[in-house]
């Protein structure tokens, strides 16, 4: 059925309470379903590339969250298992993050090449 | 004759999204193609069985005169639509989101599943949508 991009642009969407991002996790699923998966970060979502996040574990009373998902490592097994992780560079740049903070693997896209980027795939599917 | 493979991720009563799902996925069926859902997240409660309607203290209603739609009751509605248009129809819940939520308890039709039952259904399918929370 072709290659797939899901673009997720949705950042932080319940990841305490799942211990991870639900849209990585299900595409890193589907992958290993075999479907031929990269990934495009947009808007806030841009932020899992960033190398140095480091988040605590919650306790609230006598619930916790002890292992909160760290993106950049389950974004650097993705690259590591042959997908491809693409980050909207202008969507980097407005929040001030800067390219050597970023995980290795991760490609720059520019927001003027993203119609010809996405037309070489043959299903979108938007997070 | 087509088939649509669909992931919802809303829950019940939390946004537009379910009802217009719930709509295309009806139009697609009477229209006389196959549909394949894939309930993703929240949307794992949209066939929870125990779901009850309510009256409307706001508005003075009794249970019975506000008739609470029930998103369990389309998805029964789904069914009974596939059936009498002769397509194939099948719902799948998020098994995992099932259980975290504790909503295992569904009405007749849906059956539980996995990312690699959506990933075959990509495979099997002309077309696939993904409606993601927001």
């Amino acid at each position: 059925m072709g290659k797939i991009i899901n673009v997720i642009d949705t950042a932080y969407r319940a990841t305490l309470e799942e211990q991870d991002d639900t849209s990585l996790w299900f595409t890193r699923a589907c992958k290993n379903a075999g479907a031929d998966m990269d990934i495009l970060l947009t808007g806030n979502a841009v932020n899992y590339v960033v190398r140095n996040q480091n988040p605590h574990a919650l306790y609230l009373g006598k619930g916790a969250i002890p292992h909160p998902s760290k993106f950049q490592d389950d974004l650097s097994d993705f690259i590591k298992s042959g997908g491809r992780l693409y980050f909207l560079n202008n969507d980097l740049e407005e929040r001030g993050i800067e390219s050597k903070e970023i995980i290795e693997g991760a490609q720059a896209l520019d927001r003027t090449k993203m119609a010809s980027f996405l037309d070489t795939y043959e299903n979108i599917w938007h997070w | 004759m087509s088939s649509l493979n669909v992931l919802i991720m809303d829950p019940p009563y939390e946004s537009a999204n379910t009802a217009t799902v719930f709509r295309m996925i009806d139009s697609t069926l009477r229209k006389g193609h196959d549909v394949t859902v894939f309930a993703y997240e929240g949307a794992a409660a949209l066939s929870f069985k125990p779901q009850k309607g309510h009256p409307n203290p706001v508005k003075g209603t009794s249970e019975e005169e506000e008739k609470h739609p029930l998103s369990k009751d389309f998805v029964e509605g789904l069914f009974a639509t596939a059936r009498e248009n002769g397509r194939e129809f099948k719902w799948i819940n998020c098994g995992l989101c099932v259980d975290e939520r504790g909503v295992g308890d569904w009405v007749e039709g849906p059956v539980r599943g996995g990312p690699q039952h959506f990933v075959e259904a990509f495979n099997n399918c002309d077309k696939t949508l993904v409606i993601a929370t927001r």
